[in-house]
């Protein structure tokens, strides 16, 4: 199922655990130090490590909403 | 013999390493019975936020670990505020606070750890220790009315709770009876960079002296150190270590001298069928080569998704971890990764902004500690994730 993955940039706190859990997926950005979905992946196909980097934030700044 | 069905999984334990197992349990298909065991009245939380937020109010609770909902959805039989008191592996069952007895098949240990008391000051009022919700919210409440606080201890939490105490516009000192601030964790160069950090937003920092005694009562008025010097306070904050929950295995016939001793794969030594995570776990870690124990809230994380892996798959290789910490103080976000090393050196960060400091072994990169440069630690943190070790030689984001 697909999803759409949001990050919420005010709780986001740079921790970074989302980029070593699916680094396909996030980085950081280089301005702000903020969680990134990369292009092409914010409506991305259901996937293990993506859930696995929003269980793992500290800040819980990622949503996956599934329609 | 087969164990299954002689009694449901249970998790002692409702911080986040316990819950983490929970959830990852369910995540890979585990669908027999799971309890979950919590000594904590109501719902999971997490407790990074008990020296920062909860404190200053910018986060009056500390975010959940569960809601009803998820517990529901999860299928999981919670027991809130129910102590764990014994464990008797040969019958493989735990007796409860109250009485009552509950049977496992497989049984985690995530109790957790509980602060280190400072003898000299124990019992006094006036005095706190740091572990749990009930414990923020009534130092909080006492910070409301306090004007000069001192923090025995200069580890994370204490400096944490210093920065948030300073924040509320206290008058604060942090008492270490280490050469310096973080001195069990980090290396001299971020001891320095940190002891500046909170110079520069007015809290007094006195290293090497001990308190030796406090002058008040009932309630204590000053601490007496170990060099005469008095120094007066309306509040107190020790912030010393913790030491792992382990009061109930006593008599278990595990070997818990600091903490669970497990093997490489976290699974108790000498026992079938029983884990450790988190705080109360000491593993065999093949990358040190000795057992360790931590108190970090990623590698709680890691060693509890490792463990459900182990029940649903039965995959046991070793566990490790990069080791990844981190710590908000004043506006500055410290990120550690990875060992301390022989050898320390402040790099340039990526951007110019923040602080980079790289920890070395023979030359090699083998940790790093970031003072508001979370780009520059994730570049290392990732290399560690990958390779153990780094190539990096001081280029870094």
């Amino acid at each position: 199922m697909p999803y759409r993955i949001e990050i919420d940039e005010s709780a986001c706190n740079g921790y970074g655990n989302c980029v070593v859990a699916a680094p396909e997926v996030f980085d950081l950005d280089p301005v702000t130090g903020i969680a990134t979905v990369l292009a092409g992946h914010r409506d991305d196909a259901d996937d293990a490590a993506v859930a696995e980097a929003e269980a793992d934030c500290p800040a819980r700044a990622i949503r996956l909403s599934r329609p | 013999v087969s164990r299954v069905g002689r009694g449901p999984l249970v998790v002692a334990g409702g911080s986040v390493a316990g819950v983490r197992v929970v959830h990852a349990l369910r995540a890979g298909g585990y669908d027999e019975r799971i309890v979950l065991v919590d000594r904590e009245d109501g719902l999971p939380y997490d407790k990074p936020a008990l020296s920062k937020g909860v404190l200053t109010g910018e986060e009056p609770q500390p975010p959940p670990l569960l809601t009803a909902d998820g517990l529901r959805d999860l299928a999981v039989e919670h027991l809130p505020a129910t102590e764990v008191t014994r464990l008797d592996l040969h019958a493989r069952r735990l007796d409860l606070d109250g009485g009552a007895r509950l049977g496992f098949d497989r049984l985690v240990i995530a109790t957790g750890s509980h602060p280190r008391r400072l003898p000299a000051l124990d019992g006094m009022a006036g005095v706190h220790h740091l572990r749990t919700r009930a414990d923020a919210h009534a130092l909080r409440a006492e910070l409301a009315g306090a004007a000069r606080v001192a923090i025995v201890g200069g580890g994370f939490v204490g400096c944490e709770v210093a920065a948030a105490a300073r924040e509320r516009g206290l008058d604060v000192t942090i008492v270490e009876a280490g050469p310096r601030l973080l001195g069990r964790v980090a290396p001299a160069a971020v001891s320095a960079a940190v002891l500046g950090l909170h110079t520069d937003h007015g809290t007094r920092v006195v290293c090497g002296r001990a308190v030796v005694g406090y002058r008040g009562s009932p309630r204590v008025e000053a601490l007496e150190l170990d060099d005469g010097a008095v120094l007066p306070v309306d509040l107190v904050v020790v912030g010393i270590g913790s030491a792992p929950a382990t009061g109930w295995l006593g008599d278990s016939g595990l070997d818990v001298g600091d903490g669970v001793r497990c093997g490489p794969g976290l699974a108790a030594e000498g026992v079938d069928g029983v884990w450790a995570v988190g705080d109360v776990a000491r593993w065999a870690d093949v990358r040190s080569g000795h057992h360790v124990r931590t108190e970090h809230w990623t590698t709680a994380r890691e060693q509890a998704a490792y463990v459900a892996r182990a029940v649903t798959s039965g995959v046991a290789g070793p566990f490790t971890t990069t080791g990844y910490v981190w710590s908000d103080q004043y506006d500055v976000r410290i990120q550690h990764v990875g060992a301390r090393g022989t050898a320390t050196g402040e790099v340039p960060t990526g951007d110019g902004r923040g602080r980079l400091f790289l920890h070395r072994d023979d030359g090699e990169v083998v940790g790093a500690t970031a003072l508001n440069a979370p780009r520059d630690l994730l570049a290392v943190r990732r290399a560690l994730t990958a390779g153990g070790t780094t190539p990096l030689k001081g280029h870094v984001a």
